[in-house]
């Protein structure tokens, strides 16, 4: 079931009247089951992969728990000396590892296998909704318990909640499940405002969904599909466009989710803080995608880079395993998001990029120590753009093969003239004058709603207006939605682009 | 305080359903140019009296023939509910939505909608579906017939369907946002200007020639329908050089209507009969007939409908009532406007078509 079609807003409609219905202490059961519903609806082989990781998952770590506390037991026990312990320890550590090696080998085995054999391979095998993003969660919370994080959840059912909670199984976020427990599993009495809050991010969400990506999209795609065709100063908006409709697309769907959450009183971690205000690639990347990020930093880089590997590596360079746990992770980010040699190009482009950073850091310091305007508001509005730029930029990689991405930036910079866009070649991408006129609406909105929520929830500063004003804002938005939404007939709506991550 | 709040909830719900109905109101395509068929269908719920005949059917009915001559020459009342590519399924639920209001004594049945059962276009669905009243035929027409990408709530909520139309409203859109004009004389579609026919595709043989079973299914619910309601149903195949019409399928029509007892006329076969010359009698090279055509079908067809028992000439007499329609209009009165209304848009056409050599309204540049 997707997101964006009318079988999913009728689903949300009966499973939010029915949440507030249940007995409380049955909610979750009844989002178990509401869940399953929700990927059954694409046929029961649907169901099959994440049933495995569910069980295989659960099973593991109960094992797990179950030997770190017979461990603990055995120490207390028989009052083992220093070495005795440590030689024990040991021993128990090792049987963990073993389970949690055969856990991620398993899980992860799965997901390399579905996606290399339909992205690399084309065989079209059935890939379930959001695979990546509950694997993922799923070695999170499996890698936890085998750190002695938190104790495993003894109950079946209350953990396949927590890998197939239907608002987030698509498209992330992903959650930990020591926070997401105490979320899911909570009673949750019905809170009008919580209510009025969730759905009104979930209409902000198909605004950015509907109205802006999808509108952009077709006109993207043809121009970064075609790059013989569509050079020069269509290559920039051919950039700048992609970026738009990726984040228009990946935060609205982002703002669905998290709405539809909150709808149930259930608050989710957020995913993107306004990443356009970042002056920096590094803290752009620490504000979009922030939970894969946050992810791949702990359960990634920081292992990678504590490695025994890395240690050996520290004896060249004292950076080196920062930097082997720097491409490591950007690596595993390009595969994550494709299994092709451009996103791998992209991941590793991105690390590049910040490794340079990193080592021009001290350059930096000297730069805003000896002018003075380096700290006035415009140089920040300039670091803004520029990183914007940066990341467009980078983003190429993922459309265009890696001899392309330069071949283009050369056409950006020495082949762009704004006749270009009076040739009639405009006017191929299909964005009529009303189109053009409601993207340029929409973005301006998407732009204040942002600055607006530098300081407050937009939402609560709504809250606080009279009933009349709050009525015009939302219903207008609602009206935006409606008529000028990239929906219904003749639109290939629906599918958002990190659905198939 | 509590009764105020709720006044000022209730004020905006009505608020917000009358800006959305007017929005809706504005994208719906008004048909009132190159495309008219999408008004065929609602047009018939503006009658004031009732009809001894009703045709169903696709373009080769009412495009084919001509109920004011049937009027003007027999007396014969009758109404053409059909439209663009109207599927059978979609003409037996048309069928059931005309016994809500009349029972005619006679049903004439194109035959030419046996050959295809699934809609290949989702225009042609909106179009006639759109019009109809909300019934259950209505969601039984719908889902009998609907594509794949096609939702019943975007015919619930048709703004769902069409708020796309925001980028391309035209004054149209404004001038008959409150009412359309009327564009079909009880269900014909007139056209008067001539396009002799010339080379027609070469017949593509088939595998199967077969109709489909749910084809048949339907043609059986069309005549047990007929037959609950003591209607005469006729079959007819229309004059139309093309899309072919196969030996093979003329023979499963006739063995049908054989075994029901039913008329049966094919108008192609009888065509010299009928007087139909392909080269003055046809608007687009022989797939319909112009007005010409269907006024000489009409006259072959009115004294065969006059045969069927109940069908009279009405002329001169009142109408009877039912629950739908008032008793003791005056059929002539009713009917004088109808007329007219039809001698003026062929004279326009004519004297266009006179000028030009073609009609404006109808001339893709």
């Amino acid at each position: 079931m997707n997101l964006v079609s009318y079988g999913f807003l009728g689903f949300l409609a009966l499973v939010l009247a029915l949440y507030y219905v249940v007995p409380r202490r049955f909610q979750w059961i009844f989002l178990l089951a509401a869940s399953c519903v929700f990927y059954l609806s694409g046929g029961p082989v649907y169901l099959l992969y994440p049933l495995i990781t569910t069980v295989t998952t659960w099973f593991l770590a109960g094992n797990m728990g179950r030997i770190s506390a017979a461990s603990k037991a055995h120490i207390k026990e028989q009052k083992l000396d220093r070495e005795q312990k440590k030689a024990y320890q040991a021993v128990t550590k090792r049987k963990l590892r073993r389970r949690l090696v055969l856990g991620l080998l398993l899980n992860f085995g799965i997901l390399a296998v579905l996606k290399f054999m339909n992205e690399a391979a084309a065989v079209g095998w059935i890939l379930p909704l959001g695979i990546s993003y509950y694997t993922f969660q799923s070695m999170g919370y499996l890698i936890d318990v085998s750190r002695g994080k938190y104790e495993p959840e003894p109950s079946l059912p209350r953990f396949a909640l927590f890998v197939s909670f239907f608002p987030q199984m698509v498209s992330g976020p992903i959650s930990r499940f020591d926070v997401l427990k105490k979320e899911l599993f909570s009673e949750h009495p019905l809170d009008g405002q919580q209510l009025s809050f969730g759905l009104q991010r979930v209409l902000w969400g198909y605004f950015k969904k509907l109205v802006i990506a999808d509108r952009l999209g077709p006109a993207v795609s043809m121009i970064t599909s075609s790059p013989e065709t569509y050079g020069g100063i269509y290559a920039i908006l051919g950039m700048l466009g992609y970026t738009l409709q990726l984040y228009a697309d990946f935060s609205g769907c982002m703002d669905i989710v998290l709405g539809v959450s909150q709808c149930m009183g259930i608050r989710l971690p957020e995913n993107f803080n306004r990443p356009f205000g970042a002056e920096s690639l590094a803290e752009l990347w620490r504000r979009w995608h922030m939970t894969l990020t946050q992810w791949l930093r702990e359960y990634i880089f920081f292992p990678v880079s504590t490695s025994r590997f890395s240690k050996w590596l520290s004896r060249f360079n004292k950076k080196a395993p920062v930097y082997a746990a720097n491409i490591t992770v950007w690596f595993v980010t390009g595969i994550w998001h494709g299994v092709t040699w451009r996103f791998v190009a992209w991941g590793l482009a991105n690390g590049v990029v910040l490794m340079i950073s990193q080592e021009l850091t001290g350059w930096y310091r000297k730069f805003h120590k000896r002018f003075a305007f380096a700290d006035s508001r415009g140089y920040g509005c300039f670091r803004k753009l520029r990183t914007g730029l940066l990341f467009s930029w980078l983003l190429s990689f993922q459309y265009y093969s890696f001899g392309m991405v330069f071949v283009m930036t050369g056409s950006m910079i020495a082949g762009s003239r704004i006749g270009q866009l009076f040739d009639g070649s405009f006017a191929a991408l299909g964005l009529t004058g009303p189109d053009l006129a409601v993207l340029a609406v929409g973005i301006l909105l998407m732009y204040l709603v942002s600055r607006l929520k530098e300081s407050k929830d937009v939402r609560q500063i709504l809250a606080e207006k009279p009933l009349a004003v709050r009525y015009a804002v939302i219903f207008s938005l609602f009206l935006l939605v409606l008529v000028t939404g990239t929906y219904g007939h003749g639109y290939d709506a629906g599918t958002f682009i990190y659905n198939r991550f | 305080m509590k009764n105020k709040r709720v006044i000022c909830l209730l004020a905006l719900i009505v608020l917000s359903v009358l800006i959305l109905a007017g929005i809706q109101r504005l994208v719906l395509p008004k048909y009132m140019g190159l495309v008219v068929e999408g008004n065929f269908t609602a047009e018939y719920y503006e009658e004031e009296t009732p009809h001894d005949v009703i045709f169903l059917g696709n373009c080769e009915v009412y495009e084919n023939i001509s109920p004011i001559v049937l009027w003007r020459e027999f007396g014969i009342t009758s109404y053409i509910r059909g439209n663009a590519q109207q599927l059978i399924a979609q003409s037996y639920y048309m069928l059931e939505d005309t016994l809500r209001y009349e029972t005619p004594k006679a049903v004439v049945f194109n035959v030419a909608a046996m050959q295809q059962f699934d809609q290949d276009n989702e225009s042609y669905n909106r179009m006639t579906l759109d019009g109809m009243r909300w019934s259950s035929s209505k969601w039984n027409a719908i889902r009998a017939t609907e594509m794949e990408d096609e939702h019943m709530i975007e015919y619930i909520f048709p703004i769902l369907r069409f708020h796309s139309r925001f980028r391309e409203l035209e004054a149209d859109d404004l001038t008959y946002y409150w009412r359309r004009g009327k564009v079909a004389h009880n269900g014909y579609y007139l056209r008067a200007d001539v396009r002799p026919v010339g080379d027609l595709p070469a017949e593509r043989r088939r595998s199967d020639y077969s109709f489909d079973d749910r084809s048949w299914e339907y043609l059986d619910r069309i005549r047990q329908l007929c037959e609950d309601k003591g209607i005469q149903l006729i079959l007819m195949k229309a004059p139309s050089l093309y899309p072919a019409w196969y030996d093979q399928w003329e023979t499963q029509i006739e063995d049908y209507a054989d075994q029901y007892g039913l008329t049966y006329i094919n108008c192609l076969e009888a065509a010299d009969e009928i007087g139909i010359d392909f080269t003055t009698d046809t608007y687009d090279a022989g797939l319909h007939m112009n007005v010409y055509g269907a006024e000489k079908m009409s006259e072959y067809f009115g004294p065969i409908l006059l045969q069927v028992p109940g069908v009279e000439d009405r002329r001169g007499t009142a109408s009877e009532g039912n629950s739908h329609y008032k008793a003791g209009l005056s059929y002539d009165d009713v009917w004088r406007e109808k007329c007219e209304f039809y001698d003026a848009m062929k004279a326009s056409q004519e004297a266009e078509f006179a000028e030009l050599g073609y009609i404006k309204q109808f001339y893709i540049q």
